[in-house]
């Protein structure tokens, strides 16, 4: 028979050793308690599925990594990202909400009009998340379209002008101004981000003319460059790089990263500047969804993405995500290819919700210069 | 021995009347009826009440009512798009004969040299996916970065361009010298099996070579021709991968590009994909319909013991005009193609202009090999499960071909007309029509985000094709062989099995060579049904584009090729030279 004594002894080591488990799992930084009554949970779901356009292969596996060391959930458990346009992967999830057959846990994109929609369909789980609240000050001074508990921020974004100096007719070109993208002497040389076909291309557009700035002017001036219109910033920055186009007027610096990382050539042969006329800042809202296969895992995912090992895991990959979490830096690796808002005029989107439902006669306007 | 004696008026148990309906024919040929009718007709529902269904802004609730058909007629960019798919549908169609009926006349009339050697490498850009064709091309002939206005201003000093693809004109070429190798199909089967002694008569009376081949050869195969133009006109229209490179990001969209567009694109609206899509199937399908009352006419019964041997026409010297014409065929529309889909591949990443010194497998390894650190799993699944599905779905595919073409030829009435009618409609609709009705038919299903309904939608679409191919040869066989069969106490299965089958197996092996090679490439379908695990070669394809490379590109398309070209190899050693043949 047991002493009576052992069995509270017991106990406090056991505590001591599960307690002990987590600290070596948290890492870096502490785990808030709703984390803490997260890890089980998720780890005998032992799966995650995400719907982020924005990560690559390789992004995912960091991060499937970074997750299971902080939270100690096991090398069998899986995480697997489904990558697809911003465009295709709201089409996806309205698809699934509406049929109510979920095959994700967690959505990560920028679309305010989605996320209304969805959240007033019921299609997103109450969040209760320990790690918002580093995030929520900033993001409600930059005026993001968020509603906790059902969804939040995750990351931000801008689009900045990317050339490539080393084709013909290129050199010492320096774009600071949309002025200087649409210079007659870029007749032939420059990209123009298809608004028709992202909701992003289109918040840039928005938010620039909320801001002031002669959006129908420049897109006069632009089509008389002779541009090539597309969409996709990869499709874009391989045209950039191949001097098939050597301007792209919207795209990130993390894809220039992404091509050094290929070819470091490149390093000498591309740069990327930032608009006098203001930097539009976009939100990538994210949702744990109703019905989803993992809801755990989500939530734990989540919290994951808004902590500092997180961030720097998304930032050291894929560089052009721009996070609200209070006093954050970017790793010394990227800083130079990150963007000090500090240091540039930021627009943020009044109203992203009214402002999405802009889109459509914006679009028409574009398409009569356009297309 | 003692029997007991019959007395009058005994009556003989007769069994029910209803119960000799429950046959073995009827009862397997009715099974599957039932299903290949559910899975043609089901998707095709769902499209049309969702054509009706008009989506609010935020996409989230739909009310009954005509707007997307009003919007089609309404926004420019897709009445462009009708204009474009006709315009790529009648150059593509005029190319593809001009070159078809050329080659084909060549290798089965004339003493043009090595023609019987040169027949499978003319098949083969057929066997090619025209995706991964649009990719070469656009490296080969872009103005900026084609590799050969890199070489034309490097030979000539020229600052401009001689040739450039990516519009309207590029599709055009692309999708007609893919699908030359279907004219070519039609036609050279019906040159070779053609009475000569009408071509005789005429050079009798003193017409020369061209007169007699314009005036009495070509009219002979009309049919035939203008079948291959229906089908290609019809194909040319659903294609989706070659637009989607060449035209749609130059301000160039095709029917299915803005499909595609509005069904997945930003906008999510599939209710107007669906619209635009029942408006495209249904004129496609109204084609297909045309073409086939067209062969209804021709007699098919050849397995009788009379054949006829074709002349064969002496060219003179003008037959290495003819060989030369036939290898510059080959030259363009295989050999520069993969040349430059290996070159581009072999960069890390393509700038543009080849460097020798750049040059890696590394893209290799990062597709191909699955442990790798950074290997891309879209490119990895894409292999396996293209593969799988090719196996599994071409298999399936002629199973079910082979049940619809003893229905619809060895019954009679109303029930085999309509399993007729059934069987042209998959072909009439393009793949990303399709895909869409089985999409919103089976999300709810369990096969939703599996293989299974990537599989459902392959079938769906190419078993015709199958089907055509068995019942090609179960027409020139005569039911006599059957019926000699039944009346020596055989059952309708064992007549199958020990009879027909053995004398179908050409055509069934054809059938299940051609699907597999088409299920291999297949893009529409798959780029609308794939998630996360179960891409396809060509999603795979389309994935690295998008979100990668040229180079990633290029390699995962040069996997795709070889892999296609080994199998036609295998098939064809495996068959003999009459597969994969007219």
């Amino acid at each position: 028979m047991k002493s009576p004594r052992r069995i509270p002894v017991v106990c406090g080591a056991a505590g001591l050793v599960f307690a002990l488990t987590l600290a070596a799992a948290a890492g870096a930084s502490e785990l808030t308690p709703q984390e803490k009554k997260l890890i089980p949970l998720a780890k005998q779901e032992g799966s995650l599925i995400t719907l982020i356009s924005l990560f690559q292969d390789l992004t995912v596996r960091e991060l499937e990594q970074g997750f299971i060391k902080r939270y100690g959930l096991g090398e069998d458990f899986k995480y697997t990202n489904i990558r697809k346009g911003t465009g295709p992967s709201l089409s996806m999830a309205r698809t699934e909400i509406k049929a109510n057959r979920l095959t994700f846990d967690l959505i990560m994109v920028a679309g305010a009009g989605f996320f209304d929609g969805a959240e007033k369909a019921g299609a997103f789980l109450k969040l209760d998340s320990g790690q918002w609240q580093f995030h929520e000050a900033a993001a409600k001074k930059a005026g993001a379209f968020y509603r906790y508990p059902d969804f939040i921020v995750g990351s931000a974004y801008t689009f900045q002008p990317i050339w490539n100096v080393s084709c013909p007719g290129m050199e010492g070109v320096n774009i600071t101004s949309y002025d200087d993208i649409a210079n007659p002497k870029m007749k032939g040389k420059t990209i123009v981000s298809d608004v028709t076909k992202s909701s992003s291309y289109s918040f840039t557009t928005l938010g620039l003319e909320q801001a002031g700035f002669d959006v129908k002017g420049m897109w006069k001036k632009l089509k008389a460059t002779d541009p090539l219109v597309a969409f996709r910033t990869e499709g874009k920055m391989q045209m950039v790089i191949n001097c098939e186009r050597p301007v792209d007027m919207w795209n990130l610096t993390g894809r220039v990263l992404q091509a050094v990382e290929k070819d470091n050539t490149l390093a000498k042969k591309l740069r990327w500047g930032v608009y006098k006329e203001g930097q539009v800042l976009m939100n990538r809202q994210m949702a744990v969804m109703k019905g989803a296969p993992h809801p755990n895992a989500g939530k734990l995912f989540a919290e994951f993405l808004l902590s500092k090992e997180g961030i720097d895991i998304m930032v050291e990959r894929e560089v052009s995500i721009i996070s609200y979490r209070k006093g954050y830096v970017a790793p010394e690796s990227v800083r130079k290819y990150a963007l000090d808002l500090s240091q540039v005029k930021v627009i943020g989107i009044k109203d992203e919700l009214a402002t999405n439902k802009q889109f459509k006669g914006m679009r028409e306007e574009w398409r009569k210069v356009f297309q | 021995m003692s029997t007991k004696p019959i007395s009058v008026g005994t009556a003989i148990p007769q069994p029910a009347r209803w119960a000799s309906l429950f046959t073995q024919e009827n009862v397997i040929t009715s099974v599957v009826a039932v299903i290949v009718a559910a899975a043609v007709f089901l998707p095709l529902l769902a499209l049309v009440v969702s054509s009706f269904r008009v989506l609010d802004d935020f996409g989230f609730s739909a009310e009954w009512g005509l707007g997307n058909y009003r919007e089609m007629a309404r926004i420019p960019i897709i009445r462009e798009a009708f204009v474009n798919t006709f315009a790529v549908s009648m150059g593509a169609t005029a190319l593809s004969t001009v070159l078809g009926v050329s080659l084909a006349w060549l290798n089965a009339r004339t003493n043009c040299p090595w023609r019987e050697k040169l027949e499978p490498f003319n098949l083969i850009p057929y066997f090619l996916s025209p995706f991964v064709g649009a990719i070469a091309w656009h490296n080969l002939a872009s103005p900026q970065i084609g590799l050969l206005n890199n070489l034309a201003r490097w030979l000539f000093g020229t600052t401009g361009h001689i040739f450039d693809v990516d519009n309207i004109w590029g599709v055009i070429w692309v999708t007609g010298i893919f699908h030359a190798p279907l004219v070519y199909l039609f036609v050279v089967g019906s040159l070779r099996r053609m009475d000569p002694s009408l071509e005789d008569s005429a050079r009798t009376t003193g017409a020369g070579l061209l007169r007699t081949t314009l005036t009495v050869t070509l009219p002979l195969v009309a049919p035939a021709i203008l079948s291959a133009m229906i089908i290609c006109f019809v194909t040319s229209a659903g294609e989706f991968g070659v637009p989607f490179k060449l035209g749609a990001p130059y301000g160039y969209p095709t029917f299915t590009t803005e499909i595609f567009t509005y069904a997945v694109g930003d906008d999510a609206n599939y209710q107007m994909g669906a619209a635009m899509s029942m408006t495209l199937g249904i004129i496609t399908a109204f084609l297909v319909w045309i073409q086939r009352r067209i062969i209804q006419r021709r007699e098919y019964t050849t397995v009788t013991g009379k054949g006829f041997r074709p002349n064969i026409i002496d060219l003179g010297r003008w037959k290495w005009v003819a060989l030369g014409y036939n290898l510059g065929y080959l030259f363009i529309a295989v050999v520069l193609p993969i040349a430059t889909l290996v070159l581009v591949s072999l960069h890390g990443y393509w700038q543009g202009y080849i460097d020798p010194a750049k040059m890696t497998f590394s893209n290799y390894g990062r597709l191909l090999f699955f442990w790798s650190p950074d290997n891309i799993e879209a490119a990895t699944n894409g292999i396996a499960n293209s593969l799988i599905l090719a196996f599994a779905g071409a298999t399936i595919a002629m199973i079910l071909a082979i049940a619809m073409s003893f229905m619809i030829h060895r019954t009679k009435g109303l029930g085999s007309r309509l399993l007729d009618y059934l069987c042209v409609i998959p072909i009439g609709f393009p793949g990303i029509v399709l895909a869409m009705g089985v999409l919103i038919t089976y999300i709810k299903t369990p096969i939703y985000a599996t293989l299974w309904i990537l599989l459902l939608g392959y079938i769906t679409r190419f078993f015709p094709y199958g089907q055509r191919n068995v019942s090609a040869i179960l027409l020139a066989i005569s039911e006599e062989l059957d019926q000699s069969s039944r009346m020596a106490g055989a059952s309708w299965l064992t007549t199958l099995k020990r009879v027909t089958l053995p004398l179908l197996k050409p055509g069934i092996f054809a059938g299940w060579v051609l699907l597999f090679i088409i299920f291999l490439r297949e893009l529409p379908i798959s780029i609308i049904l794939y998630t996360a695990g179960t891409e396809t070669l060509s999603v795979g394809i389309y994935y690295l584009q998008e979100f990668e490379n040229e180079a990633l590109t290029s390699t995962l398309s040069v996997i795709q090729t070889a892999l296609l070209l080994v199998f036609v190899y295998i098939f064809r050693r495996l068959a003999g030279r009459e597969a994969l043949t007219a």
